[in-house]
């Protein structure tokens, strides 16, 4: 019998609280064995110290992005992924993360040599603004049901073709 | 002699974003940098225009797995303006949030982030065979931890039922009952936890002061700060001994309290405060709690999986003691003030100082979290193990260096939350 290739996935943190990524962490709590046993997590920083990114089968990305090298960062992980979801406020919406880009004139300048300083970018973007966004999970945090929904139907998608 | 420069761009297994830049020459350590790169996100400065009731979920976001820390802190800080006292329920309720966040917090960072260290291997991903077990009881601890967090505030991650004043709705006593019976199947899982943790990864001494807050029943509220000199401040006053200094290179602050470097956090409050445990916790970890008062950072990681006793212990005697009881929302009337709030966050001592003008609207607020307090010593500890790590292989160094920094569990998120601005 031929064993199954696993599914390779991914997740990402940009410019958040990593409140997403904490609420994916509560769903290891119920199902770990789970998706150890069905996925291979090829890319988690938070749980592996070798990460490749390398055709990855479903990349989930919180976060907005700040920062040249995040914007970078975000093109490689759209190029090598076949599936690429946004998960959310700050990444999607842009709340709070992206709070700077409304602050009157008068602080911004305040800021600007700091903000030049330390490599940032003069507007925060979202993720659907700087890359073509496959899905969305929306909240703050999202869901970890929506997660597990989300992940396995996108499986099944991808099994199909 | 050894020469080597190492840069970690990015350290796995910690919450948030960090680097390290390590310069050795010829066997003189030369250069630690810890390089807290995360984007900026500016809460301090977004507080500033808004109305106090909007500011509790907002610094919420300064970090997700802190945020029940933030939120709380930052609704002590309004209420000590507005002179609001909060109920003994309300009390029992927080103090239940913060014991289901730390068996979900420090139960992260012990099973996920430490004991592959432990196991020698690269993720809790790639335990097998009698290494399940781990696994198991990580789910177990924490997954108690979330459900004590969704039931006392609807979410463990920005909860939402905790406000100024009290709580939008309260658990029944039968409701929290049931959180007892999964206390107690725990309990075992969290000595076990203990003995797995009770000999350090290293034996390192980082020389460094302890700060902490006493609240009398390892509670981590309302209190007195204490340090390891043996002074006791009052919260209010805590500005007049903590001194902040911008680092140059790192996307966050340094601090010395009454001019020395040092340490807060789960080594800290268990070396200031273990005489404050919950009586069936000393009795259960005494063997445990022989090893403090330490200096070594990586007992860290021992008292944070003490303090996980401590929590299921504490929670067990609250809710036994809990009154179920409907009480109405409090009128709070702002007024021109100033307040402040410190709480023991997970990773240490968490400050927050706010100012109102007379209509409620933030004038000005001030976070000071817990990881960019300890960057110092983290960088201090690193110094003091290099020269044993220089007969290693470099990728090896780059491990034993990671996993120093592990044991003091930074919370890059927190430590990033704005930019310093001098307001000369």
């Amino acid at each position: 019998m031929q064993s199954k290739q696993k599914i390779s996935i991914a997740l990402f943190s940009f410019t958040s609280c990593e409140g997403c990524v904490m609420e994916t962490l509560n769903l290891f709590n119920e199902k770990f064995f789970e998706l150890k046993n069905t996925y291979e997590f090829r890319h988690a920083r938070v749980l592996k110290q070798k990460n490749s990114l390398e055709s990855i089968d479903i990349a989930f990305v919180e976060g907005a992005i700040s920062t040249q090298k995040e914007l970078s960062k975000l093109k490689e992980i759209r190029e090598k992924s076949k599936i690429l979801i946004a998960i959310g406020g700050c990444g999607i919406n842009g709340w709070p993360s992206t709070q700077r880009n409304n602050f009157e004139e008068q602080k911004k300048q305040e800021f600007g040599e700091l903000i030049a300083r330390f490599n940032q970018l003069q507007f925060i973007q979202t993720i659907p603004n700087s890359v073509k966004v496959d899905k969305l999970i929306q909240g703050c945090p999202i869901k970890r049901e929506e997660f597990e929904r989300t992940l396995k139907e996108t499986t099944i998608e991808l099994e199909r073709t | 002699m050894h020469s080597f420069d190492i840069t970690l761009d990015e350290i796995t297994k910690i919450e948030g974003q960090a680097g390290l830049e390590v310069k050795v020459t010829d066997g003189i350590v030369e250069k630690v940098q810890l390089k807290i790169s995360e984007g900026k996100r500016f809460f301090q400065e977004a507080a500033i225009g808004k109305k106090y009731h909007e500011l509790p979920q907002l610094f919420s976001r300064i970090c997700g797995t802190c945020s029940p820390a933030h939120l709380l802190c930052s609704i002590e800080a309004i209420e000590h303006a507005f002179d609001i006292q909060p109920s003994k329920q309300t009390i029992d309720l927080r103090k239940l949030l913060l014991n289901g966040t730390i068996l979900r917090d420090h139960g992260m960072h012990l099973y996920y982030f430490c004991l592959p260290d432990i196991f020698n291997k690269e993720s809790i991903l790639e335990f097998e065979g009698e290494l399940h077990k781990w696994i198991h009881d990580s789910m177990s601890v924490r997954n108690t931890g979330v459900k004590l967090c969704e039931l006392v505030a609807g979410r463990s991650i920005h909860p939402l039922y905790a406000t100024v004043g009290g709580f939008t709705k309260t658990p029944k006593k039968n409701e929290l009952k049931q959180i007892t019976l999964l206390l107690e199947s725990i309990r075992e899982k969290a000595l076990q936890l203990c003995a797995v943790f009770e000999k350090p990864l290293r034996e390192i001494e980082n020389e460094t002061d302890f700060v902490a807050l006493s609240t009398g029943d390892f509670s981590f509220i309302e209190g007195k700060i204490i340090t390891s000199k043996g002074e006791t401040i009052e919260e209010q006053n805590y500005e007049k001994h903590l001194d902040e200094f911008v680092i140059p290179y790192s996307n966050a602050e340094e601090f010395e309290f009454e001019g020395k470097n040092y340490t807060v956090g789960a080594v800290s409050r268990i070396n200031l405060n273990m005489a404050e445990l919950n009586q069936r916790t000393k009795k259960d970890c005494s063997d445990y709690l022989k090893h403090f008062p330490s200096n070594n950072p990586f007992e860290n990681n021992l008292a944070q999986a003490i303090e996980i006793v401590q929590c299921i212990d504490n929670s067990i005697e609250i809710i036994e003691n809990f009154e179920e009881k409907t009480e109405e929302t409090k009128t709070i009337e702002a007024i021109e003030s100033r307040g402040i709030g410190v709480i023991e966050a997970p990773r240490g001592t968490l400050y927050y100082a706010l100012r109102f003008n007379e209509r409620g609207i933030c004038e000005r607020a001030e976070v000071i979290i817990p990881t960019a307090q300890n960057s110092k010593s983290i960088e201090k500890s690193i110094k003091t193990l290099l020269p044993s790590l220089l007969e290693l292989e470099k990728p090896e160094i780059e491990s034993e260096l990671e996993k120093t920094i592990r044991a003091f569990d930074p919370c890059m998120s927190c430590a990033t939350h704005f930019l310093k601005v001098n307001w000369q």
